[in-house]
């Protein structure tokens, strides 16, 4: 019943050791969700300072979702750390590879709030057993 | 055990019978958000911090001073206690024991919790609702007193539920305030939901807005903390405040 809980926390771990941030593509790495439904893939994406669907680029193939976002006014870490000082952010970038093969036509997503949600419906195809 | 946390106080401090406010990171970083906000609004000073060889081995550089991660600010009324760092579930049970002590040495009279609650149609909601927990019938109406919904059956998990447990203990009492919230998102809109059943238990007036205005900039920010969390959240079986407890009595 609550599956959702349950992959986010399989998920947890991964995402701790992935940097948030990349300065040779100058861009950051958004903090995600991904919920294997039933049906669908549902991918939930954090898009703090992106104004609008408009500046949200997404790419799908079966088994891969990209998620481009631009950020209309840079972000700059003026005082933070060490190598990300200086550097500017223009864009969100992220690339997951997905849990099970999507068809990537049917997809649709919506952006409010600075959340983005992608929903990706399943290929896998379903026989019926007969019993003998 | 708890002899390994220790709180190290500022030299002179003199502080009686304290509100005390929690805000360590957890759900949606609803308390540390919420807590950085207060320490900014009401002016509150660093006035002693928290150290231990089961927290991680970190320091944090603030305009080139080193300072410690976990840190209780305050003034004459108000203590809050909040974090940098995420607390690592091996240090929970510690954690809680040494604050409640502490508390009680303070004469403390009122210990408020402030987290988030995960909700999973967050996206859809525009204002969080806000829950509390009361530690006893006093807590409890504390909370329906300022008009805020009691959780009537569930779980809670977490540093806010040790110390609602160890508060009690010492017939200290304890509420904690629970908003709606992204899980695995910094979520300042919860925060701000947090801050304003506070205002109304504490009948104080800290203003939202500038907290609501800089969303974006503290989402950006929390990124890496939220990371941390997430790992910490995991362990402290917070999947279970989904769940729905079997007995009736």
């Amino acid at each position: 019943m609550f599956d959702w809980f349950d992959e986010f926390f399989e998920q947890a771990f991964d995402e701790l050791m992935r940097p948030s941030w990349d300065a040779v593509g100058k861009c950051l790495v958004p903090l995600i969700n991904i919920e294997d439904k039933e049906d669908e893939i549902v991918v939930t994406v954090d898009l703090p300072c992106v104004q609008s669907k408009e500046d949200i680029d997404l790419n799908a193939t079966e088994d891969n979702l990209e998620i481009i976002a631009q950020i209309r006014e840079a972000i700059r870490w003026q005082r933070w750390g060490t190598s990300q000082r200086g550097l500017e952010f223009k864009k969100f970038r992220r690339s997951i590879r997905l849990p099970e093969k999507v068809d990537p036509e049917s997809a649709r997503a919506i952006f409010k709030n600075g959340i983005l949600r992608i929903s990706l419906p399943k290929v896998r195809k379903r026989h019926t057993i007969r019993i003998g | 055990m708890p002899k390994e946390i220790k709180i190290v106080e500022k030299e002179g401090l003199k502080i009686d019978s304290p509100i005390v406010i929690e805000g360590f990171p957890d759900v949606g970083l609803v308390g540390t958000i919420a807590s950085s906000h207060l320490i900014d609004q009401l002016g509150l000073n660093e006035i002693a911090h928290i150290e231990s060889p089961i927290f991680p081995p970190v320091m944090v550089l603030h305009k080139g001073i080193l300072t410690e991660p976990v840190r209780i600010f305050g003034n004459q009324n108000i203590l809050l206690v909040t974090s940098e760092i995420a607390i690592p579930p091996i240090a929970i049970y510690d954690l809680a024991n040494k604050l409640a002590d502490w508390f009680k040495e303070k004469n403390a009279k009122l210990v408020i919790s402030l987290t988030g609650i995960p909700v999973q149609d967050r996206m859809e909601i525009d204002t969080p609702i806000v829950f509390g927990v009361g530690n006893s019938e006093d807590a409890l109406s504390i909370i329906k007193k300022n008009g805020i919904e009691t959780m009537e059956e569930g779980f809670i998990a977490g540093i806010y539920a040790l110390l609602l447990k160890e508060c009690s203990r010492r017939n200290i009492t304890a509420i904690a305030i629970l908003a709606q919230s992204f899980l695995n998102y910094p979520d300042p809109g919860a925060a701000a939901s947090a801050i304003s059943s506070l205002n109304k238990i504490l009948n104080m007036n800290v203003d939202v807005k500038p907290l609501l205005e800089r969303a974006d900039e503290i989402r950006v920010k929390a990124r890496d903390l939220m990371k941390q969390t997430q790992g910490a959240m995991g362990a402290m079986r917070k999947p279970l405040e989904t769940e729905i407890p079997m007995m009736y009595h």
